[in-house]
C-alpha cells in the first residue's frame, strides 16, 4: 500500500511507502516511530478515514477504500473505535452527552442510550463526572470519556492515536489497562504511538516500527 | 437579440453545462477503457475519485439545465414584446426553426441527465459498482445532445430579428386552421381519451407489474422496462398537447389563448406550477423505475434496484393523479358551473 498527499504537486508528500500488513483479529498492535514517519496515515487508512494512492486496506474480506460512502459510513459506525490524540470531545456538550453522540444515528431510544453510556462510564470510573461539561474535567478524565465514546458502539476494531501524549505515567498505565481488558473481550486494538511505556507493554502483541512511510522493522 | 440580459443567460449556462459535459465524457472515456474494479492500481483508485467528480458535475450541470429551461421560456416571453406577432413566448419561439427544437433539445437532457442520476445512485448504493460502464456510456450520449441543445439555443438567439413576423400561440396550436401550420390538430375528445387511457395502462404496469418486480425474471423486465419507457414518453407528449390545447385555454378563461408557457406567468403559475412538476415528477420517476427495471438484472446483490422500482413506482402513481387531478380540475368546474 502506498499513500501520496499532493500527488504530483510540488509539495507532494510520500507518507506511506510499500505497505505489506496483516493484524489478525483479537491481536494489538503497537505502531512505533517518530513524528511524521506516516502513524496517523496508516491509522485514519485503517479505520476508513482516506484511502491509499495504490492498493487497499481489506478488512473482513472488503477493500475499504473502494466502498462507497455509503458503506464506509456503516463500516466506521459499526466497526470502529477511534480514540484520537487530543480526544476530540465537544467541549460545551456534557461528558455523557459526547459518550452517547455516535448512538445517535442508530436510532437508539434515549433511555438506552444513558443506560449503555453510564454503565461504560461506570466501568471506567468517571460516572461522577456525567454531568461534567468535557471543557470541565482533567486530561485523565478525558481520556476515560474518550475511550467510553470510542466502545459505546461495541466496535470489533479500536483504533488509538497517540492515545498517552498527553497523559503522565500513572494515567498511560490506567488507560494500558483499559486496553488489557478490552483484548479480553476479544477486540483487535491498533494503538500508534512513540511512547515506550505502550510500545514495551505486555498488553502489545507485536510492535511495528515505522519509518519514512516504510516499515522499518517488526517485534 | 444576442447581446440582451435573457441571451447572456442563456448562452453562460449553455457555456457550463457544455464544460460539465465535456469533463464527464473525458472521464468516461478513460472508464470504457481502463476501468477494472478488481485493480488496486494507482489508476484504478483515480478513476473511481475522477468518476465522483464526474458525478458531481452532472448533478450541477442538470440543476444549471433545470434553470436554463426557466429562463428560456421567460426569455422567449420577453422576446414576445418586440416580436411583431407574437402574443406569447409560444409565438417568439415559432419566430424561427430552432427556437422549439431547443426547448425539446433542454427538457430531453434534463430527462436523461436525472435518469442518469437515478443510475449513478443505483451504482454507488451497492458495494460493486454495478453500473459504472453502464453510466459512462450515458455520459458519452449527454455530451452530444447538451452540445445541440447549446447550439439550437445560439441559432435561435442568431436568428431572432425583430423584423421577423410570427404567429400567436392561438394559429400555431389551434385546431381549426386550414392551409396552414398546425402542430395541433387533433379533436379534444380524441386526444384527452387517449391520455386517459395511457395513464390507465400506465398505472395498472406500474402498481401490477412494478410494485411486485421481485417474482419477474430478467427477459420480461428488460421487455417491459421498454414498453413502459415508450409508454411514458406517449404520456408525456400526449399531456403537452393536452395542456395546451384543453387545459390552458379553461385557466385563462379564454378560448383561443393556447399558451403552455403562460401558465408560469403570474397569475397563472399558481396552477401551472404544480401542474407542470407533477407532470415531469410523474414521467421520471416513471421512466426512472422503468430504466431500473431494464438495468436490475445486470447486478442487483444488495436489492436496491427493487427497492428502488418499488419507490419510484409508488411515487409515479401519487404524482401522475396529482397530475390528472391538477389538469382536470379547471375544465371540471367549467363544467360544473355551466360554463361561467
Amino acid at each position: 500500500m502506498e499513500k501520496y498527499y499532493n500527488r504530483g504537486g510540488s509539495n507532494q508528500v510520500h507518507a506511506l511507502r510499500g505497505i505489506d500488513l496483516t493484524i489478525d483479529a483479537n491481536e494489538t498492535i503497537c505502531i512505533h516511530g517518530p513524528s511524521g514517519s506516516g502513524k496517523s496515515t496508516l491509522l485514519s487508512i485503517l479505520g476508513g478515514i482516506i484511502g491509499p494512492t495504490i492498493g487497499s486496506a481489506v478488512v473482513g474480506g472488503k477493500k475499504l477504500a473502494r466502498l462507497p460512502d455509503r458503506f464506509l459510513t456503516l463500516y466506521r459506525r459499526e466497526h470502529i473505535g477511534f480514540i484520537f490524540q487530543r480526544f476530540q470531545l465537544i467541549p460545551e456538550l456534557s461528558v455523557l452527552e459526547n459518550v452517547t453522540l455516535p448512538l445517535l444515528p442508530l436510532g437508539v431510544r434515549p433511555a438506552q442510550q444513558k443506560k449503555r453510556a453510564m454503565e461504560l462510564l461506570e466501568k471506567l470510573e468517571i460516572d461522577h463526572r456525567s454531568d461534567f461539561p468535557a471543557a470541565e474535567i482533567s486530561g485523565g478524565e478525558l481520556q476515560r470519556a474518550a475511550v467510553a465514546r470510542a466502545l459505546i458502539n461495541d466496535p470489533s476494531i479500536i483504533i488509538a492515536d497517540e492515545p498517552t501524549a498527553h497523559l503522565d505515567t500513572r494515567l498511560s498505565e490506567d488507560f494500558l489497562s483499559i486496553m488489557s481488558d478490552l483484548k479480553k473481550l476479544g477486540k483487535t486494538i491498533v494503538i500508534a504511538s512513540h511512547d515506550p511505556l505502550v510500545s514495551e507493554s505486555p498488553v502489545v502483541d507485536r510492535c511495528l516500527y515505522l519509518r519514512d512511510g516504510a516499515l522499518a522493522a517488526a517485534f | 437579440m444576442i447581446l440582451e440580459s435573457w441571451s447572456i443567460a442563456l448562452l453562460t449556462c449553455s457555456a457550463v453545462t457544455i464544460i460539465f459535459g465535456i469533463v464527464g465524457a473525458v472521464t468516461a472515456l478513460q472508464v470504457l477503457r481502463y476501468w477494472d474494479i478488481g485493480s488496486d492500481s494507482e489508476r484504478q483508485i483515480r478513476l473511481e475519485e475522477q468518476i465522483w467528480l464526474a458525478a458531481t458535475l452532472v448533478e450541477f450541470g442538470l440543476v444549471v439545465q433545470i434553470i436554463s429551461a426557466f429562463i428560456f421560456i421567460y426569455a422567449a416571453d420577453y422576446f414576445a414584446t418586440v416580436l411583431t406577432g407574437a402574443m406569447c413566448a409560444a409565438g417568439a419561439l415559432s419566430a424561427n426553426y430552432y427556437g422549439l427544437p431547443a426547448l425539446g433539445f433542454k427538457l430531453t437532457t434534463i430527462f436523461l441527465g436525472t435518469l442518469w442520476i437515478i443510475l449513478h445512485k443505483l451504482d454507488i448504493g451497492s458495494e460493486y459498482f454495478p453500473f459504472t460502464r453502464l453510466k459512462s456510456f450515458g455520459l458519452l450520449v449527454l455530451l452530444p445532445l447538451l452540445a445541440s441543445d447549446a447550439l439550437l439555443v445560439v441559432l435561435y438567439l442568431v436568428n431572432l430579428e425583430p423584423e421577423i413576423i410570427t404567429s400567436c400561440c392561438g394559429i400555431i396550436f389551434g385546431g381549426e386552421v386550414t392551409g396552414g401550420y398546425s402542430l395541433f390538430d387533433y379533436s379534444s375528445s380524441t386526444t384527452i381519451l387517449s391520455l386517459l387511457a395511457v395513464s390507465t395502462v400506465l398505472l395498472l404496469a406500474g402498481s401490477v407489474f412494478q410494485l411486485r418486480v421481485k417474482s419477474v425474471s430478467r427477459t420480461p423486465l428488460v421487455l417491459v422496462g421498454w414498453l413502459l419507457t415508450a409508454g411514458w414518453v406517449v404520456f408525456y407528449l400526449l399531456s403537452l398537447v393536452v395542456i395546451t390545447v384543453l387545459v390552458s385555454p379553461y385557466v385563462y378563461a379564454l378560448p383561443h389563448h393556447r399558451c403552455p408557457f403562460d401558465l408560469l406567468q403570474y397569475p397563472y403559475v399558481i396552477i401551472g406550477l404544480p401542474l407542470y412538476l407533477f407532470l415531469h415528477g410523474a414521467v421520471i420517476s416513471g421512466l426512472g423505475a422503468a430504466m431500473a427495471s431494464m438495468v436490475t438484472w445486470l447486478n442487483d446483490a444488495d436489492g436496491l434496484v427493487d427497492q428502488f422500482i418499488r419507490r419510484a413506482a409508488l411515487l409515479n402513481i401519487i404524482l401522475t393523479l396529482l397530475f390528472l387531478l391538477v389538469a382536470g380540475w379547471q375544465p371540471f368546474i367549467y363544467i360544473v358551473l355551466g360554463g361561467q
